[in-house]
């Protein structure tokens, strides 16, 4: 290791550049200070309008509720009322006139309530006995209940007021006036707003504490969310948010639940990139440490012109590895996020492998590799040329890269059978790629253990998904017995696909 | 390599007193660029913004123009299209961070004449730099020849001192590209670019592996060597001598 290179640097806190990645500087945060710690805050939360709701509904439907009661009952006394006056009328005036005098005595004086009216009358209209001053005008002598106002002899006090009275003429021609009034009604008020109050009121309230109480609750535990999603902003990329736990699950744990899942995928794909980093930083610093030393033993000046030159043009050598790899890795990036097919026009795949063969053939050659090409023809497909053209030129210079000689590589194009769907294929006579390594060989730096002395970026392979999947095409690497085969499928999506805005247009 | 090889220093370029506009606002690349085409006996001007580079050009006097696509003022893109607007046919050089096909297409189409993505080797700048200085060979000719090697477009045959060459026709179309540019240092990204239209280096040695064969067909033993490698850089092809 030579002295002055960073044998830890970013080593002692792995995460760190992570954090510089995901954290924005707190003042471009939203205000991230929960602005519910007030206790005047919970007016605004939602369990408490929703109790205030409830209390309005609650004191509306109560108010409806005893009014009917009220109005009801009110009914029903004023028929019971009536029924009892006519029936006394009725049955008094039938009796003779000392009996009528005695029961309208009694009437009157065990009218604890004061609310009873009796009286007898000479056909004159004078008084013979009762507690009222003469017939109150307008009630007519028929037997029938009126409301009239009236006033007690007996207690001057009440003044004329609304009274239910009923007229009839006894056997001996006087009239007979009997009635009760209103106060029954406002007993009755009395008693059922005493109710309300008593019922309702405290119903209310109780519904109100209720809702202050769930309000506070909710606050609470959106508060430790909060708390939790602040951690999570600050970097701690492992925070999750609490889970009350209660079975069932209610809608603010479902909702964390989906976060946390949302978190679970981000810190997967962060860590990712960060294993990406790494490797990238791994892979750099081989071909730079040896630039380095190459370099370091050039100035130390006693080597010859001839081999100064060497050294030096070595040391450009590692230097342009480094540099490849970086291209490499930005156009992975570009590739994988340009969503655009601008460089599309509808091409016959067979010209690139043509084109391909004939780049590649002398390194076969050399190579003493027989490599063949065998070309069915398929309808033009919608592609990139360039990008297609990187993509199975990288595929050749992989399997070219990886077959001893005396081997063979087959570049092959055509239908799939049963569908029909375009395949290029690569196959070559090389070790092949272990089953449990087929997935990984298309991330980013993935090289089995048995390649990784040779030469290269280890990117190739991304490289080709990328331009795959932007062309709606599927990487598939599959077993040659021996060696590999790297299949590109269109799977239908992209053939001849009609180009949206105009090929190549700006 | 069985090629003999020369350095880049070591080789001069014949358009050496040909007068470059270099318009880049990047201090430290425009240094650069400035004292390497110096050192290989360019002229060069230099202008920092797109207002003051697109007056320079406009009053005609320069070769060649290497041109940075992004600038402040007036950016790299409408610079060429003004320029072309007022028919003034000088080859343009587009230099761009951007490494994006489309940015590619587009800087050609406004009518750039060749595009390199920063950050790029110097030497790859000068070869290309060189190449667009040339006059193209004749484009109607039917017959190059370069020395003793002669081509013959029609009849697709080559020979040297009559002695006829047998090229495979990827082989032949490497020789055209290098005959129609004699003495000119041609990077392999240029070749790559130019004869197979592949725009992406390849990890392994392809374009050595090409030139290789061709060189065996073309120097043959005894002979005086016609390709040279240059070292870090590409190749050339020049009588021998």
């Amino acid at each position: 290791m030579p002295p002055c290179a960073p044998a830890s640097a970013g080593r002692r806190h792995p995460a760190a550049w992570l954090t510089r990645l995901t954290t924005r500087p707190a003042s471009q945060r939203a205000p991230a200070t929960p602005s519910h710690d007030r206790w005047y805050e919970i007016a605004r939360t939602t369990s408490f309008r929703l109790a205030i709701v409830f209390a309005c509904f609650f004191a509306g439907s109560s108010l409806l509720l005893f009014a009917f009661i009220y109005w009801r009952a009110t009914v029903f006394e004023t028929n019971r009322i009536d029924a009892l006056i006519t029936e006394d009328a009725r049955t008094l005036a039938s009796e003779d006139q000392d009996a009528i005098l005695a029961l309208i005595n009694t009437h009157v004086t065990g009218d604890f309530h004061r609310v009873g009216y009796a009286a007898l009358f000479a056909p004159n209209g004078s008084r013979i006995a009762g507690n009222l001053e003469g017939v109150p005008p307008g009630l007519p002598i028929d037997g029938k209940v009126h409301v009239v106002r009236a006033a007690r002899i007996d207690l001057p006090a009440m003044g004329a007021i609304d009274v239910r009275l009923t007229a009839r003429r006894t056997a001996s021609g006087n009239v007979l006036v009997i009635g009760r009034n209103g106060q029954y009604m406002v007993i009755l008020r009395e008693v059922v707003v005493h109710a309300l109050t008593m019922g309702a009121i405290p119903a209310m309230g109780l519904a109100l504490a209720a809702g202050m109480f769930l309000a506070w609750r909710t606050q609470q535990r959106l508060k430790e969310v909060h708390r939790a999603a602040e951690r999570i902003m600050g970097g701690e990329v492992h925070e999750r948010l609490p889970i009350a736990g209660m079975s069932p699950r209610d809608e603010l744990d479902r909702l964390s639940l989906l976060f946390n899942g949302i978190l679970d995928e981000t810190e997967r794909l962060l860590g990712e990139i960060k294993a990406t980093g790494d490797e990238i930083a791994h892979d750099l610093r081989t071909p730079l440490t040896r630039v380095r030393a190459r370099l370091e033993r050039t100035l130390k000046g006693d080597m010859g012109p001839e081999e100064t030159r060497e050294t030096v043009g070595k040391a450009i050598g590692g230097l342009d590895q480094a540099l490849a790899i970086i291209t490499a890795l930005l156009r992975i990036r570009e590739l994988e996020n340009s969503k655009r097919q601008r460089g599309f026009t509808t091409l016959d795949p067979a010209e690139v492998i043509l084109l391909i063969e004939e780049l590649y053939q002398p390194i076969a050659e050399t190579k003493d590799i027989a490599f063949a090409i065998d070309i069915t023809p398929v309808p033009p497909m919608f592609a990139d040329r360039d990008l297609l053209m990187e993509a199975v030129g990288n595929l050749v210079d992989n399997a070219l890269k990886f077959t001893l000689p005396g081997g063979r590589v087959t570049l092959a194009l055509g239908p799939r059978e049963g569908d029909g769907a375009t395949v290029i294929r690569v196959a070559d006579s090389g070790p092949g790629i272990a089953a449990h390594e087929r997935d990984l060989v298309f991330s980013r730096f993935y090289r089995s253990d048995r390649t990784r002395h040779l030469e290269g970026t280890g990117l190739g392979l991304s490289l080709v998904a990328a331009i795959a999947r932007l062309h709606g095409m599927a990487p598939r690497v599959g077993d040659n017995n021996p060696g590999c085969v790297v299949e590109l499928v269109a799977e239908g999506t992209s053939i001849v696909r009609p180009p949206a805005g105009g090929i190549g247009g700006d | 390599m069985d090629i003999d090889t020369f350095d880049d220093q070591g080789w001069s370029p014949v358009t050496s007193k040909a007068h470059i506009l270099l318009i880049e606002d990047d201090r430290e690349t425009a240094d650069e660029i400035i004292r390497d085409l110096a050192d290989r006996g360019y002229m060069i001007s230099h202008a920092d913004n797109g207002r003051v580079g697109l007056e320079r050009a406009c009053e005609g006097k320069y070769d060649l123009l290497i041109l940075d696509r992004m600038l402040p003022e007036v950016d790299g893109l409408s610079i060429i299209s003004q320029l072309r607007a007022e028919d003034v046919r000088v080859p343009v050089l587009f230099l761009s961070a951007l490494n994006d096909v489309d940015e590619r297409v587009r800087g050609l189409k406004a009518g750039g004449d060749d595009y390199l993505t920063k950050p790029f080797v110097l030497s790859e700048l000068s070869a290309r730099v060189e190449a667009l200085l040339r006059r193209p060979a004749e484009p109607r000719t039917t017959r190059l020849r370069v020395g003793p090697l002669e081509l013959d477009l029609i009849s697709r045959e080559a020979n040297r001192d009559g002695r006829p060459v047998e090229l495979l026709p990827r082989e032949f179309k490497l020789l055209e590209y290098l005959m129609r540019h004699p003495a000119q240092v041609i990077t392999r990204a240029m070749l790559l670019e130019d004869v197979w239209n592949y725009r992406f280096s390849p990890q392994t040695n392809l374009v050595d592996v090409h030139i290789g064969k061709l060189r065996r067909k073309v120097d043959a033993p005894g002979d005086f060597p016609m390709i040279y490698n240059i070292r870090n850089v590409g190749f050339v092809l020049r009588e021998p001598q």
